[in-house]
């Protein structure tokens, strides 16, 4: 007997290795490609730069102009791109876990739509106000999101995953309605609006990392923190309580923190679609579950903006597409050719 | 270890469920909770657990009140199975049984060697040592409690509350957990289960509790609570309690349901 579970344990420890291997294999490609894709990116655009000059010009050296481009514009832009594919990768990882529904995404809780409105308030009725545009869309998606979350809490019962996603459906609606409202009455500026909702890189800078990374950072760690409460809340919240997982508490923060991420995104790209949804499940079908893969998950959706990014800019340059049309046009296939190879869905 | 519960009461929304409970059990003790359905047998093994709030009344762990014990250290104490079946996405068997160590864990002491044998000592227990590699999500409803169960074995608790713990399970599995619930008893460990089948909660424990309309009517050995006067009062079944002629086991036979027309008028025993 003893002998055989020695067996079964050393074959477990083998297979916990394995996939250890599998999430360190895993994060060293999309950290290249995400190495790679900030290079690429510096050295394409209006004026392509050789990669060589590139190189220089991060060591230091270089012509004057070439710096100028590299460091004021192309740079903040792919750490932009970098840290919004992130934040959303990260954003949507932890609504699934938080309600339980493989859908969930930043556009479910109505952060999205809340950036949305407010974003189209300003683009509508305010563009004297357009340099404010990020933190209108930032309060707007907090606003929102607060709402949601105070729907779906009822005393005495707390939350609910299903009452969460109930209630951001409605709030969603009445949001929806309400832009549609403010298109139909001001529909000389859709134009402005519509590349807003498609999410854009276009023109972003320093002040927008700046904006950006302490919401990244401080998600980020949120959620490597509540990583494996949540792989305890999926089994419910019956067996999670008493497994000792504090389950309001919990579902409070990963909420709260998935709005910050995903309101800081929207703030500073505009409505970038597809990447909260789809990058937790590319992560799980490509590396197994669990929510370990959180940091994975986080430079994998990076990576995907900052090619998304380099694709809108060069496809069909001069004119830039919206980021979100990319994200959806690449992302969506190879999604579908995932479902169909992985292993789980045979 | 023992564990008392004194005047327990429960209400979920506007409907009160428990009304007044009072117990104590100890861990030589093998527990089954019997009721008719809706009867609070439920509730009161989730509020033991800590997922209800009692509205008044005080569950007790070893003279400390259940709910002054900090969350992870009430979770190493006690596990709980319940009715509701949530397979998380795309998890595989030893993942999911994996979880069960969460207690255990702390922020940068991951998996250890102790959970990896608690981990694979609770697979093989459970017979699902076949199956570790396969998503939770696309088991038999039956081999999905079996990982369940083996779940709960992976945390350890010093006791365990199981809510209807043969649903989905064939007789074989049944009286596997029969007997895997028998060594957890000899191990010391205190066992509390919910059951529907009255031949097996009067075969298998030694102590019957019996819920009826939110309070404890009876309590005791089971050959002296299971009496055909109580399963008509209770269970509003016409039986007998026989016995197998072979092993003198004993058996409830029943011999039809009692009409609603010939309801006893008072439920009191």
């Amino acid at each position: 007997m003893s002998t055989s579970l020695s067996v079964t344990t050393r074959l477990s420890i083998q297979r916990g290795g394995r996939k250890w291997t599998r999430v360190i294999l895993g994060s060293l490609i999309v950290s290249i490609l995400v190495v790679i894709g900030v290079i690429a990116s510096l050295a394409f655009g209006a004026v392509d730069i050789p990669i060589r000059e590139v190189l220089d010009v991060i060591t230091g050296s270089g012509t004057k102009v070439h710096r100028q481009i590299i460091f004021e514009a192309r740079l903040p832009r792919a750490i932009a791109a970098v840290m919004v594919g992130c934040n959303l990768a990260v954003s949507g990882t932890l609504l699934q876990a938080v309600t339980r529904n493989p859908l969930a995404d930043p556009g479910l809780i109505g952060v999205t739509a809340g950036a949305a409105l407010a974003a189209t308030i300003v683009l509508a009725v305010l563009p004297g106000y357009a340099l404010l545009l990020p933190v209108f869309a930032f309060v707007g998606a907090m606003i929102s999101a607060v709402v949601v979350y105070t729907v779906s809490w009822r005393p005495g019962a707390g939350s609910s995953p299903m009452r969460m996603i109930l209630a951001g459906v409605a709030v969603n609606a009445i949001l929806g309605a309400f832009i549609g409202l403010l298109m139909v009455a001001f529909a000389d500026r859709i134009p402005a609006m519509m590349f807003w909702t498609s999410g854009s890189f276009n023109g972003r800078g320093w002040s927008h990392v700046e904006m950006l990374w302490p919401y990244t950072l401080a998600g980020l760690l949120m959620a490597f923190w509540l990583r494996s409460r949540l792989a305890v809340m999926e089994l419910g919240d019956d067996s999670a309580v008493t497994m000792g997982v504090p389950v309001e508490t919990t579902r409070l923060l990963a909420f709260a923190a998935a709005a910050l991420l995903a309101g800081s995104a929207a703030s500073v790209a505009g409505l970038v679609g597809f990447i909260g949804l789809v990058v937790p499940h590319l992560i799980r079908l490509l590396l197994g579950g669990n929510y370990g893969l959180i940091p994975v998950a986080a430079i994998a959706g990076g990576a995907l903006l900052l090619w998304s990014d380099l694709v809108a800019r060069l496809a069909l340059a001069p004119a830039e597409m919206p980021v979100g049309v990319v994200t959806g046009l690449i992302g969506g296939p190879y999604f579908i050719y995932l479902l169909y190879r992985a292993r789980w869905l045979r | 270890m023992s564990l008392s519960v004194h005047d327990l009461h429960v209400n979920l929304g506007n409907k009160e469920v428990l009304k007044g409970i009072d117990f104590s059990v100890s861990s030589g003790e093998r527990v089954v909770v019997v009721g008719p359905n809706g009867c609070g047998k439920s509730t009161l093994l989730r509020t033991i657990s800590g997922i209800i709030k009692p509205e008044a009344g005080v569950v007790k762990l070893d003279d400390a009140s259940l709910s002054s014990l900090p969350r992870r250290t009430r979770a190493r104490k006690l596990g709980f199975l319940g009715q509701s079946d949530v397979a998380p996405m795309m998890t595989t068997v030893r993942e999911h049984v994996g979880i069960g160590r969460h207690p255990h864990r702390r922020l940068f002491r991951q998996n250890m060697i102790e959970d990896e044998q608690a981990i694979s000592d609770a697979i093989q227990l459970c017979e699902v040592d076949h199956l570790i590699d396969r998503p939770v999500e696309r088991l038999s409803g039956g081999e999905r409690q079996r990982v369940r169960i083996a779940t709960l074995l992976a945390q350890a608790p010093s006791m365990m509350l199981l809510d209807e713990p043969f649903t989905g399970l064939d007789i074989e599995h049944q009286y596997a957990l029969l007997h895997l619930l028998s060594q957890m008893h000899q191990q010391g460990r205190l066992v509390m289960v919910v059951l529907h089948d009255l031949s097996i909660a009067m075969r298998f424990f030694d102590r019957v509790l019996v819920i009826h309309e939110g309070r404890l009517v009876a309590d005791g050995p089971p050959h002296s609570v299971m009496t055909s006067d109580l399963l008509e009062k209770v269970f509003r079944i016409k039986a007998t309690i026989g016995h197998d002629l072979d092993s003198d086991q004993p058996l409830v036979v029943c011999h039809g349901q009692i009409s609603r027309a010939q309801e006893p008028m008072s439920a009191g025993i």
